[in-house]
């Protein structure tokens, strides 16, 4: 934890810069520097400096007590310096099966969230809210688990509050920011992969797709990066759907969320 | 036996700006035709050996064959008669003699799988998947 000058100091410029804004309404902007550290500057709530080798987080708080800026170091710095140990990651929720980890992939507000935090209701630890981190641990792949943090819709599908899952750490718009109480606790291989698919019309069902990457890769969460990092993610995600199930999960948006975990639970 | 090699699905990783990272395929098949001298039935070409350059790495499934070019972070997918084409231009000298193993495999006329090769190779060396050598050239 530093101060902003201390930081600054610490930044050597910008060779690449991208900016966005978050659904919090904060402005966003991620540089990176000709060495390959990272500078991230959170609107005016905070900035991150983090190292070349994802060693070393620089946090620079404006006010040190408010939650916003610890829940963006959770929710995406820390994926930042995963990326840069070597972790490869999905656009995915996930809860832990009897028989490894179930991820739940989606465009952003298809559900991916309702759906796990339903399993977590049931019993299933709590794995991760939006980003599934993997890497091959000696020949296998292994999914590590998240920080144990989810948003939380206040309005839940399902009509049950934040606190069955856990404690509330701080509102943000319509969402809570939870500490999640049941959570696994170490890495694990990832068991099913589904690709929720919620259009009008579309019958409940669960289709199990032949392996391939190509269904995973809307849902990669990554930079380019060099060859040789292209060719080490080409070989764990070819890897990881050789011993995988890939699904389909179709339904119509008006289906109950249940009837979704009904499914999932009933294929394990 | 048509070549109806690509299964249609050419993407890149979603960048952290973007996430739309579709391209669509541009490859139509063609009828088959039984003339010499078409643009699909290049005797150069069938006289040339194909192979993969370091920039590009793949995989085969059940399903379809997974092509990843790392020049251009571009994932292609052929389907299983264009994977098994990839694997024996590979393993084969000469275009033409991957026509030949490909025609007994398939018990197709030899015209036919050599349209289609030099179909698939025209494609896949526009893509930048494959480089193709010319007897001679080196």
């Amino acid at each position: 934890m530093i101060g902003a000058a201390q930081l600054d100091g610490a930044w050597t410029g910008a060779k690449h810069t991208s900016a966005g804004v978050l659904p919090d309404g904060c402005r966003c902007v991620a540089e990176r520097a000709a060495g390959g550290e990272l500078r991230i500057t959170y609107g005016d709530r905070a900035t991150y400096l983090l190292s070349a080798d994802g060693r070393t987080l620089l946090c620079s708080p404006a006010q040190l007590d408010e939650q916003a800026w610890r829940r963006f170091l959770l929710d995406a710095v820390l994926l930042k310096a995963s990326e840069a140990h070597g972790l490869e990651a999905l656009h995915a929720s996930a809860v832990e099966g009897p028989d490894g980890v179930l991820a739940f992939a989606t465009q952003a507000g298809g559900g991916k969230s309702s759906l796990a935090s339903e399993l977590v209701r049931r019993g299933h630890p709590f794995f991760a809210d939006d980003a599934l981190t993997m890497r091959r641990d000696d020949a296998a792949i292994r999914a590590h688990p998240a920080p144990p943090l989810m948003n939380f819709p206040l309005e839940h599908p399902e009509g049950f509050a934040a606190v069955e899952l856990g404690t509330v750490l701080d509102v943000v718009g319509a969402e809570a920011w939870l500490a999640v109480r049941h959570a696994a606790t170490g890495p694990c291989r990832v068991a099913a992969i589904h690709l929720l698919d919620r259009r009008p019309g579309l019958r409940l069902g669960l289709d199990l797709l032949a392996p391939s990457p190509m269904p995973l890769l809307d849902h990669v969460l990554a930079d380019r990066g060099s060859p040789t990092r292209m060719a080490r993610r080409f070989e764990l995600l070819a890897d990881l759907v050789e011993d995988t199930a890939i699904y389909r999960l179709r339904a119509d948006p008006a289906t109950p969320v249940r009837r979704l975990a009904d499914l999932v639970e009933g294929s394990l | 036996m048509t070549s109806d090699w690509d299964n249609g699905e050419s993407r890149r990783y979603p960048s952290a700006a973007s996430k739309d990272g579709h391209e669509a395929s541009t490859h139509e098949p063609e009828e088959a035709r039984m003339v010499e001298d078409t643009p699909n039935r290049d005797a150069t070409l069938l006289a040339s050996s194909v192979r993969l350059p370091e920039h590009v790495v793949h995989r085969g499934f059940a399903a379809e064959t997974v092509v990843l070019n790392l020049k251009t972070g571009k994932y292609h997918g052929l389907n299983p008669v264009g994977g098994r084409m990839l694997e024996v231009l590979e393993q084969t000298e000469t275009v033409q003699q991957a026509a030949r193993q490909l025609a007994a495999e398939y018990e197709q006329p030899i015209e036919t799988i050599e349209e289609d090769l030099c179909s698939l190779c025209a494609d896949l060396a526009a893509r930048d998947l494959i480089e193709t050598n010319a007897p001679g050239a080196d």
